[in-house]
């Protein structure tokens, strides 16, 4: 699976996750918007795509970093061939889900079915055979089958740079500035809640044996403003994943989480965990279809915003480099 | 297709006619190399110092090697590696790190295992770097090499002279031209070390057919022979595109 496509679709099973609460009040509302958009923008954090390491050449026509370059020497690429680095994608995938607990309340959970389209355009310039630019924006809605009322819209847009250290098996450090805008439904100008906050991630890939990668990682988000206020929170991860690549075309993922978020202005704390897995077939180069899964529960200081949830879904996706 | 069934058939040819690899003579030590023989505690290796197929060569950082076997096939291994042969099979295991190989022509071939990966050549000079959890190189400075999965054995992919192949997130890249000049200029492996290469006509063949008119004279042999030159390596056409599998992400 792509990694940025594997970014998008957990990115959408993550939207569902973990927000909550939204038909007790206007402000709650806003919680769950937030939890839910902003999750998707934590997956988009798990930097298990090492970036060079991918096309196995750098977009200025050199192989990639490993730890005895100094021992073969300068490994330029000549004429321009191979399968060198590409530094834009554009991204666009069409996921459909059942949850079991739409509005991801603790009492007499409601399922539905929601549909949620995003397209993504993505940046990620080499500066330096380890350090890498990572900039992107996102725009994806979410619309309910049953529960019209819990659409949203969702706009990120991110901003920052990534260093890799091959002496240490490619650990992927992040450091992004990230700004993200809720809307009412798909309207665009009727804003529920933006936020501005900064990501430390710290990716580290095992890759066991052919087509066979772990990866550990964790880090902070840390909002810097907010308006309204209310919903602010910083947050602060852990995560396991395991991705294998079972034939040339079909993948298969899971993703294990746990995440704290402490809210800025309350004492509201929550620890969330959830557990996905994603298989994935390549239909063409630029095509995946894909099937996911996914548990989760969420404990709040403030227990009326605990609850649990399981979802099911597919989609096709679309992902070109150049 | 046809590409890896030539190439099998000359790394296949080349093992038949092969002598076993007994021992290798430790030729050039630069910093810190130890031998570790078996049930024996490590210990500074010196030049001169034999190397059996039960022991084990470890560089630590900035450090390097140079291995002489019997059969006169060259091994330079390079910084924090871990190097041993097993003389019987003309395989040598490369727990991690980088070795360049030079094998003569006509010498048998040599394969070189890791976890992940196996590299194959005969009457080739590559340098091939291997480290858990990043991305495998093969290079090949003169001849052929072909590099295999561990997982998948039918994976394979055939590295002609000058050409870099990597092996990263469980797939061959397609391989590619690189700058053997740069190379010869930049590597430590061999400008790091006192003794000339004993391929470097060959190799110099390979940077002219890169078109490397003014190429660097410290990497032109001594006696400027150039009359064993294999022309075949830079005159053939370049082989059909391997069955190499797209990395993800591509």
């Amino acid at each position: 699976m792509n990694p940025p496509t594997v970014r998008f679709h957990r990115a959408a099973l993550f939207t569902v996750l973990f927000g909550g609460i939204a038909l007790l009040s206007t402000s709650a509302t806003t919680y769950a918007q937030a939890d839910r958009a902003q999750t998707a923008q934590d997956q988009a954090t798990y930097a298990s795509d090492t970036y060079s390491s991918d096309s196995g050449f750098t977009s200025n026509g050199h192989a990639v970093s490993t730890p005895n370059d100094a021992d073969l020497g300068e490994q330029e690429i000549m004429g321009g061939g191979g399968e060198r680095y590409q530094p834009f994608s554009l991204s666009v995938i069409a996921p459909i889900y059942y949850t079991s607990n739409a509005a991801l309340t603790r009492f007499d959970p409601k399922g539905d079915v929601f549909f949620a389209p995003a397209a993504t355009f993505s940046y990620s310039p080499r500066f330096s055979s380890q350090l890498y630019g990572d900039f992107a924006v996102q725009q994806q809605f979410f619309y309910y089958d049953r529960f019209g009322d819990l659409n949203f819209g969702s706009f990120d847009t991110r901003a920052g740079l990534i260093y890799l250290v091959p002496q240490l098996r490619n650990l992927a450090i992040r450091l992004a500035y990230d700004y993200n805008r809720l809307t009412v439904s798909d309207s665009l100008n009727e804003e529920l809640f933006a936020d501005q906050s900064i990501i430390l991630n710290l990716n580290l890939p095992f890759r066991f044996s052919d087509g066979q990668e772990l990866s550990l990682g964790g880090g902070a988000r840390i909002s810097v403003f907010g308006d309204p206020d209310l919903p602010r929170r910083d947050e602060f991860d852990i995560y396991l994943a395991y991705s294998i690549n079972a034939t040339r075309a079909v993948s298969f993922n899971a993703v294990g989480r746990v995440v704290a978020r402490a809210y800025v202005l309350s004492d509201r704390i929550d620890v969330s965990e959830s557990l996905s897995v994603a298989a994935s077939y390549r239909v063409t180069r630029m095509i995946s279809a894909s099937v996911y899964s996914t548990v989760a529960g969420n404990q709040s200081s403030d227990k009326k915003f605990d609850y649990s949830v399981a979802n099911l879904g597919g989609g096709l996706s679309l992902l070109i480099r150049f | 297709m046809v590409c890896f069934a030539s190439a099998g058939v000359l790394i296949a040819a080349g093992f038949t006619t092969a002598a076993p690899l007994r021992q290798a003579r430790v030729t050039e030590i630069v910093r810190d190399v130890k031998l570790l023989a078996n049930h024996a505690a490590a210990r500074p290796a010196a030049v001169s110092d034999s190397v059996t197929a039960d022991t084990a060569v470890r560089t630590g950082t900035e450090s390097r090697a140079e291995l002489i076997f019997n059969d006169d096939t060259l091994a330079r291994v390079g910084a924090n590696t871990v190097f041993t042969f097993d003389g019987g099979n003309r395989s040598m295991d490369l727990g991690s790190g980088a070795v360049l190989l030079q094998v003569p022509k006509g010498a048998g071939g040599a394969k070189i295992s890791t976890p992940a990966v196996t590299a194959a050549v005969t009457g080739t000079t590559i340098m091939f770097e291997y480290n858990a959890n990043v991305p495998a190189k093969l290079m090949s400075l003169e001849g052929v090499g072909k590099m295999c999965s561990v997982k998948h054995p039918d994976e394979c992919v055939v590295v002609n002279a000058g050409e870099i192949s990597i092996f990263t997130g469980g797939h061959f890249t397609k391989p590619v031209k690189f700058d053997v000049r740069k190379v010869m200029r930049s590597a430590k492996l061999i400008r790091g070390m006192k003794h000339k290469l004993p391929s470097l006509a060959l190799i110099n063949e390979v940077i002219r057919g890169q078109g490397g008119s003014g190429f660097d004279e410290n990497v032109i042999a001594p006696d400027g022979s150039v009359g064993t030159i294999d022309q075949r390596l830079n005159s053939q056409p370049p082989p059909p595109p391997p069955p190499v599998r797209s990395p993800p992400g591509l």
